[in-house]
C-alpha cells in the first residue's frame, strides 16, 4: 500500500492567528467563547493564555478529536461542547471575548 | 450569521470583544510556480460557494457597527504561503477544505503549461489571504 503523503494545512502556521488577534485584543486572563472551534486546532494555541474557554462546534466527531488533543497536550481550562451559535445555551459565561474562527 | 452574532453578543460582558478570523473578501488564493527564487504567477482561484458567505459575514459585521452595537477595534490582514511538490499535491491540498476553490477558465491549462516547462526543483506555491477583525461591544447608554 503506498504511503499517504501528508499535505500542508490550509490554515496559517501555528501562532500566526494568536499573534494577530493579540495585536487587537489581549487574550491573557480572559474568558473566551469560541464559535466553530473545529478540532480545536486554534483553541489549543491560545488556551494557556486564557482564563477559561468554552469552545463550540456542531460536528460531534470534531469535538471528540478536540477533547482528545487537548487532553493529550494537558490543556485543562477548555470546555468543548457540541452546538451552534444560533442555538447557544451556555453556562460559563458571560465572556470577555467571542471568537469566530473560520466559522462563516 | 446575523443570528449567530446576536447570540454571541448576548453572552459578552459590557465592553466585551467580538473577534473574527476569516479569509479576506477581496483576495483570492493565488497559485504560482516557483524555482530557485524565481516565481511564475499562474492564477487566482475562485470559490463560488465560499465567496458569498464571506460577503454575507462582512455585511453582518458592518451591520453591527451601523447599528452602534459595536465599534471597530481594528483589522489585521495577513498572507501566508504554502508550498506543494506537484499538481497532484495541489489538488489534494485544495480539497482539504469543505468548499474547495476552483480554477478560473484557462487557469489550469496555464498551470499545466508552466509545470511542463518547469526547472528542476520547482514547486507550486499557494498564497492564502486572511483577516482578523476585532470589535468592542458598546455599553448601553454610552452610544
Amino acid at each position: 500500500m503506498p504511503k499517504a503523503i501528508e499535505l500542508p494545512s490550509d490554515y496559517p502556521p501555528a501562532g500566526v492567528e494568536v499573534r494577530l488577534i493579540e495585536r487587537l485584543v489581549k487574550l491573557k486572563g480572559r474568558r473566551i467563547l469560541e464559535i466553530g472551534c473545529g478540532d480545536g486546532r486554534l483553541t489549543r494555541q491560545y488556551a494557556r493564555l486564557a482564563s477559561t474557554v468554552v469552545a463550540i462546534e456542531p460536528d460531534h466527531a470534531k469535538i471528540r478529536v478536540a477533547r482528545r488533543a487537548a487532553a493529550a497536550e494537558g490543556v485543562t481550562n477548555v470546555s468543548f461542547r457540541v452546538g451552534t451559535a444560533e442555538r447557544l445555551r451556555l453556562g460559563g459565561g458571560p465572556f470577555d471575548i467571542a471568537l469566530f474562527s473560520w466559522s462563516l | 450569521m446575523v443570528h449567530a452574532l446576536e447570540r454571541a453578543r448576548q453572552h459578552l460582558v459590557p465592553g466585551g470583544a467580538l473577534v473574527f478570523v476569516q479569509p479576506r473578501r477581496l483576495k483570492r488564493p493565488f497559485i504560482a510556480v516557483t524555482a530557485h527564487g524565481q516565481r511564475w504567477p499562474v492564477t487566482g482561484l475562485t470559490s463560488p460557494v465560499f465567496e458569498p458567505l464571506i460577503s454575507a459575514a462582512e455585511t453582518a459585521i458592518d451591520g453591527l457597527v451601523a447599528q452602534r452595537l459595536f465599534v471597530l477595534i481594528g483589522k489585521k490582514n495577513h498572507q501566508f504561503r504554502v508550498r506543494l511538490a506537484n499538481p497532484s499535491q495541489l489538488d489534494g491540498y485544495l480539497h482539504t477544505g469543505q468548499r474547495p476553490p476552483r480554477f478560473p477558465a484557462g487557469g489550469r491549462s496555464r498551470l499545466q503549461s508552466l509545470w511542463k516547462s518547469r526547472r528542476p526543483g520547482a514547486q507550486i506555491e499557494v498564497t492564502e489571504y486572511m483577516a482578523v477583525i476585532a470589535m468592542r461591544a458598546v455599553n448601553k447608554g454610552s452610544a
